[in-house]
Formats: structure tokens, C-alpha cells, sequence
């Protein structure tokens, strides 16, 4: 018997359980234990919200534009 | 022989730009919001995304192969943040777990579950949930970053954060307890259907 900890839950949200059996485990654990079950409806609501209301914050061009000075555009000048 | 010594480091340096601006500059934007995010301030997140971009270039021979480019820049990213910028930029780890961990147990045992995992019952605008992200300790701020926002599996965030995947897996578990703790006070239901005391 395998224990089943709290933090599988985040593994189960993720998709990162690998053992098949240990994943059986946990969604087994889920389907008979409530207080498990939300924690994982927690997990999964968190990420969820996470991806739908965070916008993706893109590199200042001013910013880009030092880098590429900086690195690519500056060694090729030297050339 | 001089002229052929010039032409092969030209030929060097040559191939290192077309490497770096293939490998490493793709992942400017990805960089960037996790430097924004990390820093939360769009000044020093620019200013260590700059910093980081230079030091990978120098350092480009030591890209290990086994890892992906974007873990081995934010490698470089952590260790410029750490260096440089760790004691300039204000940090929130104030936060009280055990508070917080009680708080979440009374908010489990509401009678309105189904209406606290509603995203509708939530005024929430993004500037929010990133101000929340940001209140996180850096330890749990780091993997929902890299899990929930730039989509990196266990195996990276191990790799960047240099602990083992079951420390990613507890500190994510953690993080979005207490991210769900503080989404409470954004929660817009009638207080009938929320009995709870979180004041």
C-alpha cells in the first residue's frame, strides 16, 4: 500500500505522475475521500484561473533592442 | 598564417552569433515576464534580463547540452538575480503559514464549497492575480511561475530551482493553497452562501 501524500495532488494537476499505479492511487484516494477530493478541486481551480487571467508581458522593444546590440549585432560589428 | 588565424576566430565568432540568436533569443519574452514577475518591477525586470543576456552570451561554451536553452538561461537569470539584484529589490517573504494554513482549513469546511471554485463569484482583474503572485515567499513564487505561467514540467523547475522533483511537487501544492487563501478576499458571493471567518 502505497501512502498517498497531500503534494500528489499537484503532481495529478499537473500530469507529472508518472507511476501508473501511484496515479490509480491517488484518483481512487480522490473518489473516496472529500477533504482529498477538494484539495485536489483547489489544485486544479488555482492553476486554472491562473492561465485564463494572466496575460503574458512581452519584452520592451527598447529593452530588446540593447540586448541584441549587446550580444549578436555588437561581436558581428567587430567582425 | 596570421590572416588564417583572423579568419578562424571570425568563423567562431560567427557561428556563436547565429547559435545564440537561434537558441537564446527566442526566449527573450519568456525571460522577460519571469523576470517581471520575479522582480515585480518592469525597471529591474529589464535591467536583469539585460544583465542575463550578457553573461549567457560570454558564457554561451557552457551551455550543457543535456538541459533545454530557456532552463539554462534562467539558470543564468537566477544566478544574476541572486548576485546582483537580490538585496536591491524589496522581497515580501513575510507571509505566516500557519495562519494561513488555518484559514484554508475553515474555508474548506464552508458550507459553499462549489461557490468558492467558481471563477464567476471572483472579481479578479489580472493586475490582481499577478500583485498576489508577487506576495508569494520567492521559493513558491518560483514554481507557479514556472509551472502555471511559462509551462515548464517538474523535471526543469527541478533542474533550475537545483532541488528534487519532490520539493517542486510540495512547494506547488503549498503555493496554491495559500493562492486560493488569498483569492477569498476578491470572492463576490452573498455572505449567506459563505460562512466562513476570514476576517
Amino acid at each position: 500500500m502505497i501512502e498517498i501524500k497531500d503534494d500528489y495532488l499537484a503532481a495529478l494537476t499537473d500530469n507529472e505522475i508518472t507511476d501508473e499505479l501511484l496515479k490509480k492511487e491517488t484518483e481512487q484516494k480522490i473518489e473516496s475521500d472529500d477533504d482529498f477530493a477538494f484539495d485536489y478541486k483547489i489544485q486544479l481551480f488555482v492553476k486554472h484561473l491562473i492561465k485564463e487571467k494572466v496575460i503574458k508581458y512581452e519584452t520592451p522593444v527598447k529593452v530588446r533592442k540593447k540586448i541584441i546590440k549587446q550580444t549578436i549585432s555588437r561581436a558581428s560589428a567587430n567582425n | 598564417m596570421f590572416a588564417s588565424a583572423i579568419t578562424a576566430v571570425n568563423s567562431e565568432q560567427k557561428k556563436l552569433n547565429e547559435e545564440f540568436g537561434h537558441k537564446a533569443i527566442p526566449h527573450l519574452d519568456e525571460l522577460y515576464d519571469f523576470a517581471f514577475r520575479v522582480t515585480g518591477n518592469s525597471k529591474y525586470a529589464g535591467d536583469l534580463l539585460i544583465e542575463t543576456y550578457k553573461r549567457a552570451y560570454w558564457f554561451w561554451a557552457h551551455l550543457d547540452e543535456r538541459i533545454s536553452c530557456k532552463v539554462w538561461l534562467l539558470r543564468v537569470m537566477r544566478n544574476t538575480y541572486t548576485s546582483i539584484y537580490w538585496k536591491k529589490i524589496k522581497e515580501f517573504d513575510t507571509i505566516k503559514y500557519e495562519e494561513i494554513e488555518k484559514l484554508y482549513e475553515d474555508i474548506k469546511s464552508s458550507a459553499s464549497q462549489n461557490a468558492l471554485l467558481q471563477k464567476k463569484n471572483y472579481n479578479l482583474p489580472e493586475r490582481k492575480i499577478t500583485e498576489i503572485i508577487s506576495s508569494l515567499p520567492y521559493d513558491l513564487r518560483i514554481v507557479i511561475i514556472l509551472c502555471d505561467i511559462l509551462g515548464s514540467s517538474y523535471d526543469d523547475i527541478a533542474d533550475f530551482a537545483d532541488v528534487p522533483v519532490g520539493v517542486v511537487r510540495s512547494r506547488l501544492f503549498r503555493a496554491r493553497k495559500i493562492l486560493f487563501t488569498e483569492l477569498q478576499k476578491y470572492l463576490n458571493i452573498n455572505d449567506n452562501d459563505y460562512k466562513v471567518q476570514n476576517d
